[in-house]
């Protein structure tokens, strides 16, 4: 099992390294570099080139990225051009912020889609199933950040139960987290829907049924377990692209996230921020990818003796 | 022995037929056709420099009424004018990005799916490095670096989703290439390369057909997002997501400004994912819901 | 229970299916005994109602879009149509167990082996976990695999071996009838000797009844002690296998019989009965079977015939008999 475990995290590796290259190489082309930033418009185009001599901003492309990967093999993500402040410490403070909005709205769309899922496809064709398959297929249609600035309008303005924006309490958590959550929810009560029918329908559940075993165990134990797995992956997905699109979710509600903090450096054109940050959070999403891999993995056996018997 | 030739229904009209027993899929049709419509005849009703982008102060930040079915925005326009002519955008490039990811897509799926070998595993490490990268920041990344032209809004909606379209190409490619159909057909003596190639290729294709119709709405969302945060398509044009970032100052009090160009948004991803609907079940006879 | 108490008394049964395409009609009015011990085989062709057959008993037709329009199941004295679902899950698996035609597919896939046989002794015996573990064991002996394979997941088995699981899950608990679904079909040919072999040395040891499912009347002939014929949801001959095999009356069976390969004959063509079975959502006026039979006449394709006995063990269904000089080719020649 191991094997597997390492092999996946060295894949992970070449990849990463794929992924700096291009990040760096695309951060080439944004618009104004740090002498720029840092001089301001005020500065002369001597004082411009000066200062990108002294930093070497005029070396060749590769060796910029082979001091920024070897600085950051030591930690050093560098500082922000607009701040001063070491980049990664910032990162590492807004982090906490995305992964709560991030965990908070998937789990609360996994403790209501699950269910609700089970149900349709038990109740397959009934008047209950047709009515949610419309409301998710609403849910699915509907965009996020719209969603959103309805849930303002309607709870925040209209009735002021929560704030607009910001963060700091748990009143600032729901609006945003319900966002989040109702967006996945369409997508994760078909998800779990579909993977019940076909699972339902599998012939050891009428083996199942033929030992005695009662028609609701027989769903829940024997057929839940097995529509769970593809349901895993599913769910590692959505979070893994929650994390990654926060941007919307947190510029809507003005939520102190890592989404908020690069686009405030792109604004900012802060060139190491917006590089340390994209690097750091695909990290972060391969990571939890990588994770639920490894999650299936334990889950499937199927899966799991695969990889035993490479090694 | 000599085969009788038959007459053959060509594979449209069977999927056609197919398609015209979805519910869903025939109402997706009405939505986008009856949407389609609109902004064509919206073309020649309205005027871009008066109707679209004129200002008009006298009549500004007006709620729905009679004349103005959607209201006014905060520079006097009439919102339901400005709805129906920005349709063209979140359209135009939604369906564009979704043609674009699907050709790149398959293109680079095919080869590494037919070849194998080192031309795979170039393809699939690119499409990992590519997949690894959130979407949305890979088009954010895109439109700061190359700008926010029509093209270049197009090319960062689609590139979220080449890695995944070049996977599962790759993947039908695979399978049907060893299919038995393939060495039956060789079989009965079809060693017309056009034959076989056609059976693998109809086949591996289906799948990514299906998923393309469910992308389109994904990407009219994609394009709207980025014009949401600014990265898109900027004011004084119409754009669907531009529109809902403006209203953002008038929530309190003139709700109905972000209320149109989202429900505009909403309605037409329905209708293409109805028709994506209608488009699985009609081309996946296996797949039952 | 009394020795002439039967197992399993099935009348009347009529299953169908209501599909958006028209009702299928699987099984139309049909009749079956089984004495305790005795193994009846059930032959036909693919689509004949056999496997509605074996579900109904167990109560088990999916229910949209299956019905079971009438009839009368009496399992071991239980009446199988009208008890609930809790009571009757107490009844599978522990009076009558079914093996299933595709036993690559008869496993839950997350479950292993060990855990899928104590679940069922679990539910019909109150014992504890460790003896229900070691009776699985036991079970696993029975059939033929190391008991050290206890914790096998199903992927790690052979389509032979998963067969021999399921032959122990459904004997665990020592069933009145087993009902066996086409059981060596998806297997090699090799393996089905084995298979059967199996399962006829576990049926006399448990002293089980058998309802043997199968389109291969030389399975037929070797493990069963009746047999009845179906075709297209009726059963058109019944009879102790002698009486099937040597003094044949219905004319399908005649063409199932004609239609095996004949080893002493090599040079001439395979005999297979021509035509198809009939569509089953429209039911024919007449005799199911005529549109094929080579003795049909007028009055087959306009009224129905109805089980007529030759003996006390043997009847077939054919308006042909009614003249009582009438005989079959097979029947002919003095087989």
């Amino acid at each position: 099992m191991y094997r597997y475990f390492l092999k996946r995290l060295f894949w992970l590796i070449p990849v990463m390294l794929g992924v700096s290259i291009f990040i760096f190489i695309i951060m080439d082309f944004f618009p104004g570099d740090a002498a720029d930033t840092v001089l301001g418009e005020a500065a002369s185009q001597e004082q411009l080139e000066a200062y990108r001599e002294v930093h070497g901003l005029n070396d060749p492309v590769l060796v910029r990225y082979a001091r920024y990967m070897f600085n950051l093999l030591k930690g050093d993500m560098g500082i922000s051009y607009v701040t001063g402040r070491d980049v990664f410490k910032t990162y590492m403070q807004r982090l906490p912020n995305t992964l709560l909005l991030a965990f908070t709205g998937m789990g609360l769309a996994i403790i209501v889609s699950i269910p609700i899922g089970i149900i349709t496809a038990l109740k397959r064709g009934t008047v209950l199933d047709a009515t949610l398959m419309i409301l998710t297929l609403l849910g699915l249609s509907m965009p996020l950040f719209w969603l959103g600035l309805l849930l303002i309008i309607g709870f925040s303005l209209n009735l002021g139960w929560f704030p607009t924006g910001g963060a700091g309490s748990l009143k600032h958590l729901v609006l945003p987290a319900l966002t989040l959550a109702v967006a996945k929810m369409a997508m994760l009560t078909r998800t779990t829907r579909s993977s019940m029918l076909e699972v339902l329908n599998a012939d050891y559940i009428r083996t199942a049924r033929a030992k005695g075993v009662s028609k609701k165990k027989a769903t829940l134990k024997h057929a839940l377990r097995n529509a769970l797995i593809p349901i895993i992956t599913v769910i590692g997905i959505e979070l893994g692209s929650s994390l990654g699109g926060s941007v919307l979710c947190e510029t809507v509600f003005s939520w102190p996230g890592v989404g908020r903090l690069i686009m405030d450096s792109i604004s900012k054109r802060d060139i190491p921020m917006v590089t340390g940050c994209l690097i750091l959070t695909t990290m972060i999403v391969a990571s939890l990818l990588l994770l639920v891999d490894i999650i299936y993995a334990f889950v499937d056996p199927r899966i799991k003796a695969q990889y035993q018997r490479k090694s | 022995m000599k085969l009788k030739k038959v007459k053959r229904r060509s594979t449209f009209s069977e999927i056609w037929r197919n398609y015209r027993k979805s519910f869903s899929g025939m109402l997706g049709l009405v939505i986008i056709v009856g949407i389609l419509a609109t902004i064509f005849v919206g073309n020649f009703i309205y005027d871009y420099d008066t109707d679209v982008i004129g200002q008009n102060v006298a009549e500004r930040k007006q709620a729905p009424s009679a004349e103005h079915f959607f209201g006014t925005d905060e520079f006097g326009r009439d919102i339901l004018t400005r709805i129906i002519w920005g349709g063209r955008y979140s359209l135009a490039i939604g369906l564009a990005a979704v043609l674009m990811s699907s050709i790149i897509g398959v293109i680079f799926g095919s080869f590494a799916g037919y070849y194998g070998g080192v031309v795979e595993t170039i393809i699939m490490r690119f499409a990992d490095i590519f997949q690894a990268i959130p979407a949305i920041m890979l088009g954010i990344c895109f439109v700061t670096a190359f700008g926010q032209s029509i093209f270049m809004l197009t090319i960062a909606v689609s590139i979220g989703a080449i890695p995944a379209v070049t996977r599962v190409t790759r993947a039908s490619v695979m399978t049907v290439k060893d299919m038995e159909y393939v060495e039956a057909a060789r079989a009965i003596g079809a060693n017309n390369i056009v034959i076989i190639f056609r059976h693998v290729l109809m086949n591996a294709i289906s799948p990514v057909i299906v998923q393309a119709t469910l992308r389109i709405g994904g990407a009219i969302v994609g394009i709207a997002a980025l014009s949401f945060i600014g990265l898109g398509i900027t004011a004084p044009t119409p754009e669907w997501g531009a529109m809902l970032s403006s209203a953002r100052q008038y929530l309190r009090g003139y709700d109905y400004m972000a209320l149109y160009p989202g429900l505009a948004i909403m309605v037409t991803v329905l209708g293409f994912n109805l028709i994506g609907d209608g488009v699985r079940d009609s081309m996946d006879p296996k797949l039952k819901k | 229970m009394e020795m002439n108490e039967l197992v399993l008394d099935v009348s009347n049964l009529i299953v169908e299916y209501v599909t958006s395409e028209g009702t299928v009609h699987a099984v139309n009015d049909i009749d079956l005994k089984i004495l305790p011990q005795k193994s009846v085989g059930m032959v036909g062709e693919t689509g004949a109602g056999k496997t509605s057959t074996a579900l109904a008993i167990m109560n088990l037709i999916p229910s949209p879009p299956g019905v079971i329009r009438s009839g009368k199941i009496k399992l071991n004295g239980y009446d199988v149509l009208n008890m609930k679902d809790s009571e009757l899950d107490q009844v599978r698996g522990s009076e009558v167990a079914m093996i299933f035609q595709d036993p690559m597919t008869a496993l839950n896939p997350v479950l292993n082996i060990g855990e899928q046989i104590e679940e069922s002794i679990l539910l019909h015996e109150k014992v504890s976990r460790e003896k229900a573990h070691e009776q699985a064991c036991k079970m696993l002996e029975m059939v033929g695999l190391d008991r050290s394979r206890v914790y096998d997941y199903p992927h790690q088995l052979s389509g032979g071996m998963k067969q021999r699981v399921i032959i122990a899950i459904a004997l665990c608990c020592n069933p009145h009838l087993l009902i066996a679904d086409e059981p060596t079909t998806a297997l090699d040919v090799t393996i089905q000797a084995q298979v059967l072999d199996l399962i006829a040395n576990l049926r006399d040891t448990y002293k089980t009844a058998m309802l043997l499912i199968t389109h291969d009347l030389g399975i037929v002939a070797e493990m069963c002690d009746e047999v009845s014929v179906m075709y297209a949801g009726r059963i058109v001959e019944h009879g102790t296998v002698k009486d099937v095999f040597t003094d044949t009356k219905h004319p399908y069976t005649e063409g199932l019989f004609n239609s095996l390969p004949n080893i002493k004959d090599r040079k001439s063509r395979l005999k297979p009965i021509v035509g198809l079975m009939p569509d089953p959502t429209e039911v024919p006026e007449g005799c199911s079977f005529a549109p094929r039979c080579s003795y049909a006449t007028e009055a087959c394709f306009k009224r129905r015939p109805t089980l007529k006995a030759f003996s006390d063990t043997h009847k077939a269904s054919c308006l042909a008999y009614e003249d009582p000089a009438f005989l079959i080719e097979r029947n002919k020649h003095g087989r």
